[in-house]
């Protein structure tokens, strides 16, 4: 199968360096691979340039928070889901985050298990996500195909009707 | 009815019994609580054990005289913690720019007007209660703002070494049992500690506890409740 073997990338954002290293060495123990940034703003570059499968990202940042990030990217059509990472601060944030449609969320202190099934969980929403469009291309491609035959099965006959009368 | 919170305490000190006797009657009628003292050497003692809210301050008297003892209280209280109000006959009134000097809130004169002296008071106990409630609210908001911010800055750190920890057990599988047993059982102390200190941000009011009797500690174990 294809699909399993997409080489697979998150994107790890928090503006507190010794978190982003522990994300990212929980993410690699998974043979997922890994970007990061330490802010939204430079998040947001980076999501223009590349595909992500999913974002884990802090709240609360310099520059760029991760609930204005996440509606920049949006806004410019980016749907790479993002996970936030909070912290009790966060806590009156949570609501906007949830209408701006993040997908899941993650208190600090985590385990680590927590990370990966979350993460695991995201990327198969994103796969079966991936597979039902590509589903739907194969079907239109299918349908039009059918229609397209079907068409000139029509006026061929039509063709050899009037082929007939004459 | 009033409950014993609402009920003002103000302390009269007069050397003349007899004036300051219908005075504090009078007042007493009003809904106040009055305590009524012939001699400046007590007050001290009392403002603090009685937990005066005004005091009512003859101008002159024998033994200490009233700009002093006002002097003495605004070593201790703020205008807004104990207002003074200065009592004065109607001759003194050279003395009352010292007063104001010396910190008193108001006066009135000799003999009294029962009605105008009532309303000073009420005046300047409810600028009082204001003020109270005021530095109480910057009180709790410069907690509730320590608070998070102490909040943050220990979560994140235990995060870190939490989620490490996981990593290195993960790839180091046979470390010693007892050892890990304490450090996790260390990160669930500060985890504890930390599920404290956040609901001490939620709550409105902050109760301290005497901690070595020197310094004030803000109590995070739950008793008595």
């Amino acid at each position: 199968m294809k699909h399993e073997l997409e080489i697979r990338k998150v994107l790890i954002v928090d503006d507190e360096p010794g978190l982003r290293e522990a994300l990212s060495r929980i993410m690699k123990m998974q043979n997922i691979q890994t970007e990061v940034a330490e802010n939204g703003q430079v998040a947001l570059e980076l999501l223009r340039k590349q595909d992500f499968h999913a974002v884990l990202c802090d709240i609360m940042m310099p520059e760029l928070s991760g609930l204005d990030c996440l509606a920049q990217a949006q806004s410019e059509g980016i749907v790479t889901p993002f996970i936030f990472v909070t912290g009790f601060s966060d806590r009156g944030r949570m609501l906007q985050a949830i209408r701006l449609n993040a997908t899941d969320f993650i208190s600090k202190p985590f385990d680590n298990s927590e990370i990966v099934d979350v993460v695991f969980r995201v990327l198969e929403i994103s796969n079966h996500k991936n597979r039902i469009s590509n589903e739907i291309k194969n079907l239109n491609f299918e349908v039009k195909n059918r229609i397209l035959k079907e068409e000139r099965m029509i006026s061929l006959m039509r063709a050899n009707n009037n082929k007939k009368r004459s | 009815m009033k409950n014993q919170a609402t009920i003002k305490r103000i302390l009269i000190v007069d050397d003349d019994e007899l004036s300051s006797g219908v005075f504090a009657e009078r007042l007493q009628k009003r809904g106040f609580w009055i305590k009524t003292i012939t001699n400046g050497n007590l007050a001290m003692e009392l403002i603090k054990n009685e937990r005066i809210n005004l005091v009512l301050l003859d101008i002159m008297m024998p033994d200490l005289d009233g700009i002093s003892l006002l002097k003495q209280i605004r070593t201790q209280y703020s205008l807004e913690q104990v207002p003074v109000i200065m009592v004065t006959v109607l001759d003194e009134s050279a003395d009352i720019f010292d007063a104001f000097e010396a910190g008193a809130n108001d006066y009135i004169t000799k003999p009294v007007n029962i009605d105008a002296a009532a309303s000073r008071i009420s005046g300047l106990l409810s600028v009082a209660e204001l003020s109270v409630e005021r530095s109480k609210k910057m009180e709790i908001q410069a907690i509730n703002a320590l608070v998070v911010t102490y909040h943050h800055e220990i979560n994140n750190p235990l995060a870190i070494a939490r989620s490490e920890f996981q990593s290195m057990l993960q790839e180091h599988p046979n470390m010693d049992q007892e050892s890990i047993r304490k450090i996790y059982a260390s990160f669930d102390r500060i985890a504890v500690i930390l599920q404290k200190i956040q609901e001490i941000a939620e709550k409105n009011e902050i109760s301290y506890e005497l901690y070595a009797n020197t310094s004030k500690m803000i109590k995070i174990k739950e008793d008595e409740e």
